[in-house]
């Protein structure tokens, strides 16, 4: 379908994995597509804020959401080598410490199985033996080997740069205001101008209510759950090989010990919920409390050396998840989820197609699409590093000293189809500057290649998607 | 493999390492900028004596050259054009120090923009450019003093935020024993909270300079941690001065002949 001017066939509303993802799939289609984010960055909030878990097992039975986190996750490992994102199917282990938690254990396997997942039940010697760095005291575990991790950050922007390079316009600094259907075209009204929409696709996360109700839709109620975060470094992290959660019981899911893709070990997320989406503060005690239950279940832990701690809001709701055409305005298609955008975001991608197509957009699969983005080779995991100089000089540059990241890296960060603006956009791509030294090595580097890259100066140079190094 | 030394760092402390050693065995000085002299500058007649004194010692200079991982008696070398192992049987490590992190000094609140390592504050107003009307200064290592002075250089304030000891000259205002440190501010730093005495301290700024203690680099994968025979820090823990910290580099070195020697 060939739409003119500013009209497109589907109006995407939020640059989080969620909208990326969908975008991304809508792409290899004949569509005509537009993005929405907000923010001056794809990948912001809960996106770049989570503990980067491919899940194989999240909720109950029987929900859409476990259907689609199934559908996943078999996916990942020829996804994310065709999209060029970190992943490794590392496995999970739930560790019972306390004779409370074992007795917990049997109901929550009988769950997980329930879900068609693969999980078995681990005495505490065989726990031992796949982590020695759990509590010693564990007195039994469930494994769950299909649990993966992967870089959240890169997986959202491989699927904006995807989506990009198949055409798909994805405009930033852009918040939706006002929406009207006139019973074919929604126009939808910016803080910068409008566009007009045959179909719209919700997937702001948290102000995925204000969304619908701006659209006139269904109440979606939607709501901000903090999480904290601290950030562990690597010299720990290349001695962690499993994630390790804690038991879950009936009112939480409790705390966990993430190792990243990068190496390091993420802990956390708390749970709390709050009112301003755009409260993103850590607090002391609560940190304390991560690493209390941290060092409970990896007693190491406490002494490993910590690079940062921060915080991030996911859509919360009362229920788990919606992905569904809304059940007053024909053409809006809500994508929403609670906690697990990442997990189920390659079947959610595609059950949100279907669901257009049986809605009645009018869009083939377009052969001649690309569904593959090039290999960049990174200097600190390069298996041949020595040979990275003939394809590019500037591997030899190294601009980040603790994450090792050169400055080819940085350009292709700076000039991809979503390219970097700020000093943060290019750690989210990069991982430069994430390390042990946050920055203070690198960071007026990565100030002044911004800058370049940006046609600014010094001063108006944007360090996060929101801020200036200057005032 | 005939033993040869890699000395990372060619500030005062890796000159000294490097010359001291250069009496046993053979060294390679590498540094990761094209000139020797870290943060003392290559423009320092002291480095340029003790740089020229280095090499008629024998030292091999590699400049420009970022170590990135040491394993099995090799380092791995990235330069602009070239990406290289080369051989070395000890690593001594004198990568320099940095300031504390936010988490270091135990920093909670918002993260905004704004909220910048003194190293990275230097560097960018070393230009001359107006970044901030006031700043907040945290801790008090040279890197504060040498902000506070950058900022004083084109008419902005600055407020010195201390944990503990000594009261800092370089302020026009200072908050001393504070603790509970939190930043506010959602696109930029807006203010810095602290406790004071009990009491609730604001103090509003365009932004926070996170100025120590001082903290050693490592940055080569498999130099990270205490335990690696073949590997010697040699950074000096403190913030210390000139000369010494070449002192301080000197004697690591001569710990560690003395050391081999009585081995062998």
């Amino acid at each position: 379908m060939t739409v003119q001017g500013d009209a497109f066939d589907v109006v995407i509303i939020g640059g989080g994995v969620l909208g990326c993802a969908v975008a991304a799939r809508l792409s290899s289609t004949t569509a005509s597509v537009v993005l929405l984010e907000a923010e001056a960055d794809v990948a912001e909030h809960a996106s770049k804020g989570n503990a980067g878990v491919a899940v194989s097992y999240y909720g109950a039975p029987g929900l859409q959401q476990t259907d689609l986190i199934n559908a996943s996750n078999p996916l990942w490992e020829e996804l994310t080598e065709r999209l060029d994102v970190p992943f490794r199917r590392i496995g999970g282990l739930m560790i019972a410490l306390t004779s409370d938690e074992e007795d917990h254990l049997p109901a929550t396997l009988d769950e997980i199985r329930a879900c068609g997942v693969q999980a078995d039940l681990f005495t505490a010697a065989q726990a031992l033996d796949r982590e020695p760095l759990i509590n010693a005291h564990v007195r039994a575990a469930v494994s769950m080997p299909a649990e993966g991790i992967i870089d959240p950050m890169r997986l959202t922007v491989a699927y904006a740069n995807l989506a990009a390079a198949n055409g798909v316009q994805v405009r930033l600094s852009e918040r939706v205001v006002a929406m009207e259907y006139d019973g074919e075209f929604t126009r939808i009204v910016t803080d910068r101008g409008s566009v007009r929409a045959r179909f719209v696709v919700n997937a702001a996360g948290v102000a995925a209510g204000a969304i619908s109700a701006l659209a006139s839709g269904e109440p979606l109620t939607c709501f901000p759950r903090k999480g904290q975060y601290i950030l562990l470094d690597r010299s720990f992290g290349s001695q962690l090989s499993s994630i390790v959660f804690s038991t879950h019981t009936p009112t939480t899911k409790g705390s966990n010990v993430v190792p990243t893709t990068h190496g390091s070990v993420l802990l956390g997320p708390t749970a709390q919920d709050i009112t301003d989406a755009d409260d993103r503060s850590t607090d002391a005690e609560t940190l304390d409390s991560i690493l209390e239950k941290a060092a409970r279940l990896v007693p190491a832990t406490k002494d490993a050396d910590r690079i940062k701690v921060f915080a991030a809001n996911r859509p919360a709701g009362d229920e788990a998840h919606r992905l569904r055409m809304d059940r007053v305005v024909p053409n809006l298609l809500h994508v929403t989820d609670r906690s697990a955008g990442v997990s189920i975001s390659p079947a959610a991608a595609d059950l949100a197609l279907q669901l257009l197509w049986q809605s009645g957009l009018d869009a083939a699969d377009d052969p001649a699409a690309t569904v593959r983005l090039p290999t960049l080779r990174r200097l600190r995991t390069d298996p041949h590093p020595e040979t990275l100089t003939d394809v590019d000089p500037l591997y030899g540059q190294v601009v980040c000293a603790c994450e090792h990241v050169s400055a080819a890296e940085i350009q292709a960060a700076l000039s991809g189809p979503v390219p970097a603006t700020s000093i943060d956009g290019i750690r989210k791509r990069t991982g430069a500057a994430y390390g042990r030294c946050q920055g203070s090595l690198c960071m007026a580097g990565l100030s002044f290649l911004t800058a370049m890259a940006t046609h600014t100066g010094p001063s108006d140079v944007h360090q996060t998607a929101r801020g200036t190094v200057g005032s | 493999m005939t033993p040869h030394a890699i000395v990372v760092g060619a500030g005062l402390t890796g000159l000294g390492c490097a010359t001291e050693l250069a009496s046993r065995l053979p060294v390679t000085l590498i540094d990761r900028i094209p000139v020797v002299g870290g943060e003392t500058g290559w423009h320092s007649p002291d480095i340029q004596r003790l740089a020229a004194n280095a090499e008629s010692k024998g030292v091999r200079m590699l400049l420009g050259a970022t170590g990135l991982r040491w394993e099995q008696q090799r380092l791995l070398l990235a330069s602009p054009g070239s990406i290289s192992w080369i051989p070395g049987s000890v690593l001594f490590y004198a990568g320099g120090i940095r300031p504390a992190t936010a988490i270091d000094v135990h920093v909670s609140g918002d993260r905004p923009a704004g909220v910048i390592p003194a190293t990275v504050a230097l560097h960018l107003l070393q230009s001359g450019i107006r970044l901030w009307s006031h700043a907040v200064v945290v801790g008090a290592s040279h890197w504060a003093a040498e902000t506070a002075h950058a900022i004083h250089g084109y008419g902005g304030t600055v407020t010195a935020v201390v944990t503990e000891g000594s009261t800092p000259g370089w302020a026009d205002r200072v908050v001393t024993d504070a603790s509970d440190l939190r930043v506010t501010g959602r696109a930029r730093v807006d203010a810095l909270h602290c406790t004071v005495s009990g009491s609730a301290v604001a103090i509003p700024c365009d932004a926070v300079i996170l100025a120590g203690p001082c903290r050693p680099n490592r940055n080569i994968t498999g130099a990270l941690n205490q335990g690696p025979h073949n590997v010697v820090f040699a950074q000096p823990d403190d913030d210390v001065a000139g000369l010494d910290r070449y002192e301080h580099g000197c004697r690591t070195a001569q710990d560690w002949i003395q050391n081999q020697e009585g081995l062998s």
